[in-house]
């Protein structure tokens, strides 16, 4: 992409005259004019976008900014100036915007790349740096239903919807939010931002994550965060309902150390569930070999979860999500 | 609002304008911007205009240090690049504000970085994108600290960030080093985060702190922080309370119980009055809480002091602690 620049002098005359209609010009003298495109110049009452420069020959866009097309004469002078066009130019480009792969290269030091997905990048000079801030697009509370709510509450607090459950000291429950699967195939990456309060303990399930539940029979699958016995473990159990797990049917699970924000991507592809973490929100690992889609039940909902077994002293648990996005 | 600018925008004055109106009619506006912001010069004065309706322009006199004056019919009416605003462009494309105060979008390639939010913010023109997690962390104050139980311990500032380090190892006491200041008056809370490098066993090494100054609890005080549990197989960290007389007597009873809370790479903290009672927080983020601990404002001690610790107790590294947040309100 041709970036908007900028040179002090750029001072000539054409060498030869031009018609209204013409895409080049030739100036006596191309110094003092930046290097290449792409600058802006007026000729009489007409502004122009040179585009690129090969010596003293500039490549043109006519009429810019609202002037009008004219011919001009050979000896009129060429101006390179700074209009309000190339001002709103410059700025709009500091911060451009765009899939990853479509990115400029580098080259123009200190603009910013916002992809619309993974991390922002900053133009170093010569490659582009990372910003550890990802793309992320938080979930909206009314697009989802409570399952067990019970006194647990959610809002949308500075672009995040953040679920709050109460300490619920002897069992299991899990407290659910969920909307309508999408048609399969489908992938969906959830991030969190939450801390795992739990007082000493031994135990195999989840605390916060995200679930599949199938409405027919209130069966549930859960994946996410939790602790056994100290160390922080990303599980996997199956439920009979939001409060009854099936015996048995529970993965012990492995090791994940604390993070912010916590990835997670899960899906279906019309055969299989497959469920990934990730450390960064773009390279992801599964959790488990994939899973037939119709393994213990055949979920029709899709959700977060917070549960809050075990807690002491009254603490809450607080999951804040940050990004929802449906694939 | 944000700053605006046309080509060949040049007019004049339809009417005189008095020293203190606060709108002036052309004959033409039609080649300057189409709404406010946007600078004109009428003869040696300045003037900012803040909205347009039709020929006639909203103005703010005497702009940029100019001085407001009469000017006449047929004065000319020229719109300009100026050091204001030129400044005040650039100003538009980075807003800080509450999250909640963020303007509409619709201005393309503008960045929002909110004062209390989790998300920097992108404008394309049509709707903001949020990039994060971001948080604004508030530079600890740099002057007004005093040291209790210093030792070899410092307290160096690099950058905005305030670093305690003390360098003993292997005390076989606690030795609390605090670093503390008092809140301004009618403070009801304070927010802190740090980060933390060498964690000890057996009691809190290094967080904050609420200390009592005057009376007959002089001297006492509550540290918070980060521990290492001792358990040979399943070493970990987590957040524990406790009471102490001096920097190096625990106080026998009360004091909490540690809680199972893992820390992220930042540590938020909060310590708050509400009512009567005196609540500790700590959170994932820095916007939403989890209540830690909470007490009747006078049980134990009633604090006057807040600050940072660090203690090398049992301590195989050095131990340091950067305190990048510091909030009161």
């Amino acid at each position: 992409m041709a970036y908007e620049r900028f040179a002090n002098g750029g001072l000539s005359s054409l060498a030869a005259g031009i018609s209204d209609s013409a895409l080049a010009l030739t100036v006596k003298s191309a110094t003092g004019f930046p290097g290449g495109g792409n600058f802006r110049i007026l000729v009489e009452s007409e502004i122009m976008l040179v585009t690129a420069v090969a010596g003293r020959v500039f490549t043109i866009s006519r009429a810019q900014e609202g002037t009008s097309a004219a011919a001009h004469d050979a000896d009129v002078a060429v101006n390179h100036v700074l209009t309000a066009g190339a001002l709103a130019q410059r700025e709009i480009e500091q911060f451009a915007t765009g899939a990853l792969a479509d990115r400029d290269a580098a080259g123009q030091a200190g603009r910013l790349y916002l992809p619309t997905e993974g991390y922002v990048h900053q133009d170093n000079g010569s490659l582009w740096d990372m910003l550890s801030l990802s793309k992320v697009t938080p979930p909206a509370s009314g697009d989802f239903t409570w399952v067990n709510q019970g006194t647990a509450t959610v809002a949308d607090t500075k672009g995040m919807m953040v679920l709050t459950t109460p300490s619920h000291a002897s069992a299991d429950s899990m407290r659910c939010l969920v909307k309508s699967a999408p048609a399969t195939p489908y992938k969906i990456i959830v991030g969190f931002l939450a801390q795992n309060p739990i007082y000493l303990n031994s135990y195999y399930v989840p605390q916060f994550g995200v679930c599949w539940r199938e409405s027919s029979s209130g069966k549930l699958l859960t994946y996410g965060w939790g602790s056994n016995n100290y160390p922080y473990y990303f599980f996997y159990s199956q439920w009979t309902n939001e409060t009854t797990l099936s015996a048995g049917q529970f993965g012990n699970g492995f090791g994940a150390p604390p993070q912010a924000p916590y990835w997670i991507r899960f899906g279906d592809d019309g055969t299989y569930r497959t469920v990934e973490i990730s450390s960064d929100g773009f390279n992801w690992v599964p959790v488990q070999p994939p899973q037939a889609r119709t393994a213990f039940c055949t979920p029709n909902q899709v959700g977060v979860f917070a549960n809050n077994w075990k807690t002491s002293y009254g603490i809450q648990r607080v999951v804040s999500v940050l990004h929802w996005r449906e694939m | 609002m944000i700053e605006k600018f046309s080509n060949f925008a040049v007019n004049k004055l339809a009417a005189a304008i008095a020293v203190d109106a606060t709108s002036c009619s052309l004959h033409d506006a039609s080649s300057f911007p189409a709404s406010g912001a946007f600078r004109i010069k009428i003869d040696d004065e300045i003037l900012l205009v803040t909205a347009v309706a039709g020929n006639i322009f909203a103005v703010t006199r005497g702009a940029e240090g100019t001085v407001p004056v009469t000017h006449a019919a047929e004065a000319t009416v020229r719109h300009l690049l100026t050091k204001g605003g030129l400044e005040a462009r650039v100003a538009n494309r980075f807003i800080s504000d509450l999250h909640d105060n963020k303007p509409a979008a619709g201005v393309k390639g503008r960045l929002f970085l909110p004062t209390d939010g989790q998300f920097m913010e992108y404008d394309d023109g049509a709707a903001w994108h949020q990039y994060g997690p971001y948080r604004r962390l508030k530079a600890p104050p740099q002057t007004g600290w005093s040291w209790v139980n210093q030792g070899n311990a410092t307290a160096t500032f690099v950058g905005s960030a305030l670093v305690l380090e003390d360098p003993d190892l292997d005390a076989t006491a606690v030795q609390l080093r605090l670093y503390v200041r008092p809140l301004t008056v009618g403070a009801t809370s304070l927010i802190t985060a740090f980060t933390y490098n060498g964690i000890g066993t057996d009691a809190p090494i290094m967080g904050i702190c609420a200390r009592c100054v005057g009376g007959t609890d002089d001297g006492n005080f509550s540290a918070w922080g980060l521990r290492l549990i001792a358990s040979p197989s399943n070493p970990m960290t987590f957040l524990h309370m406790k009471h102490y007389t001096s920097p190096t007597a625990v106080e026998a009873t009360p004091y909490p119980d540690a809680h199972q809370l893992y820390p992220l790479r930042l540590c938020w903290t909060k310590f708050s009055w509400e009512g009567n009672y005196k609540r500790w927080y700590w959170s994932a983020d820095g916007v939403n809480w989890i209540k830690f601990w909470e007490d009747t404002f006078s049980t134990y001690n009633a604090p006057s002091q807040f600050g940072i610790f660090i203690d090398p107790v049992n301590n195989s590294q050095k131990v340091s602690l950067s305190l990048v947040h510091w909030e009161e309100s």
